[in-house]
């Protein structure tokens, strides 16, 4: 069932950065998370995830999702695809995930180690998050960005860049369903 | 180096030519690619997609009676169990699904008439399917989307940067 609160974490940046830096900031932040966590299999603390259980390794899912043993809490992809920027203001940004969000059960799960039962940490991946050292990383090499990467920045982050992405989109379609029942 | 003003209006002045290298074949084809795939694998997996840009949803649930039949009748694909509800009998139709892909332009449809029926039959079951829960699957659902949004951001910041 959807969550009726947002499952989030906060990034405490800099007060004087600007909403472009703090957007760029953001999405080097979960470019981290996906990276962490699909590649090195590790959580927001940089301990290795807990292994998957043998039942899992056997389920439908699992096997439909082309899955190795490493632990990338991947199956489709959506969870860790839906991580979004929240919102974000003067010295925070907020990452997780929208209220009502069809993934945040799956998140929780995760994060708490109850998968659906009670919390047990000893079985949780808590991806949610990243080290003090690795935000600092991050805000220092976009603080340091070149004028030409500020632009970038400022642009890939504006709504013209949003509008003109949007209207690529509207020509990714699908083919109409047809119904030729009749012609069998 | 430019200072940021003159970036800025490098930028501007090619925001034609970023909007075509965006839509190349390749990009366009590579998008195709993962959104066709995240269509099939979110199904396989039991989840539909009611409208375009909602999220996913459980399929309905299989009735007693046909899981009985697919338990007894019917050698199943191996991406499914009798009782799974993931439009999977033969593995065909999901199989099927495929894009094409030209200038600024992606379609993702089924290689075959039949399977995009099947897929019909899915959505709106109706004639000899009437009584069937409809599964809607045929649809990019939010993260999917956001996904391929993602993938046009990642390659416009690539042409951008390679403007300097």
């Amino acid at each position: 069932m959807a969550k009726a609160y947002n499952i989030k974490f906060t990034a405490h940046v800099p007060t004087l950065l600007t909403g472009a830096e703090r957007v760029e900031i953001g999405r080097k932040v979960i470019d981290h998370i996906l990276y962490r966590t699909r590649s090195q299999s590790k959580d927001k603390d940089g301990n290795s995830f807990p292994g998957y259980t043998k039942g899992y390794k056997k389920s439908l899912d699992f096997r439909n999702a082309n899955k190795t043993g490493k632990v990338t809490l991947t199956l489709t992809g959506d969870m860790l695809d839906t991580l979004d920027i929240l919102s974000h203001g003067e010295g925070y940004i907020d990452i997780g995930y929208e209220t009502g969000s069809g993934e945040a059960d799956k998140v929780e799960g995760n994060v708490i180690g109850s998968y659906g039962r009670t919390a047990n940490a000893s079985k949780a991946r808590d991806f949610l998050g990243i080290s003090e050292s690795a935000l600092k990383t991050i805000v220092d090499e976009v603080v340091a960005a070149s004028p030409e990467e500020r632009a970038i920045m400022a642009f890939v982050n504006s709504p013209t860049a949003n509008q003109q992405i949007n209207a690529i989109l509207q020509n990714v379609g699908l083919e109409p369903l047809q119904d030729i029942e009749e012609g069998f | 180096m430019a200072d940021f003003q003159s970036a800025v209006k490098k930028i501007n002045a090619n925001l034609q030519k970023i909007m075509e290298e965006l839509q190349k074949k390749e990009v366009m084809d590579a998008i195709g690619q993962v959104v066709s795939e995240s269509i099939a694998k979110r199904t396989r997996q039991g989840s539909g997609v009611k409208e375009y840009g909602e999220e996913k949803e459980k399929l309905a649930a299989l009735k007693p009676s046909y899981v009985n039949f697919r338990e007894k009748t019917i050698k199943l694909d191996t991406t499914t169990t009798p009782g799974k509800s993931n439009l999977t009998l033969t593995g065909e139709m999901l199989s099927d699904i495929y894009h094409t892909a030209e200038e600024g332009k992606v379609t993702i449809g089924f290689r075959s008439l039949f399977s995009n029926n099947k897929a019909y039959w899915a959505h709106f079951p109706e004639g000899k399917n009437a009584g069937r829960a409809p599964r809607p699957f045929f649809h990019f659902s939010k993260t999917e989307i956001k996904r391929a949004y993602g993938m046009l951001r990642a390659k416009m910041k690539a042409v951008i940067s390679d403007l300097f």
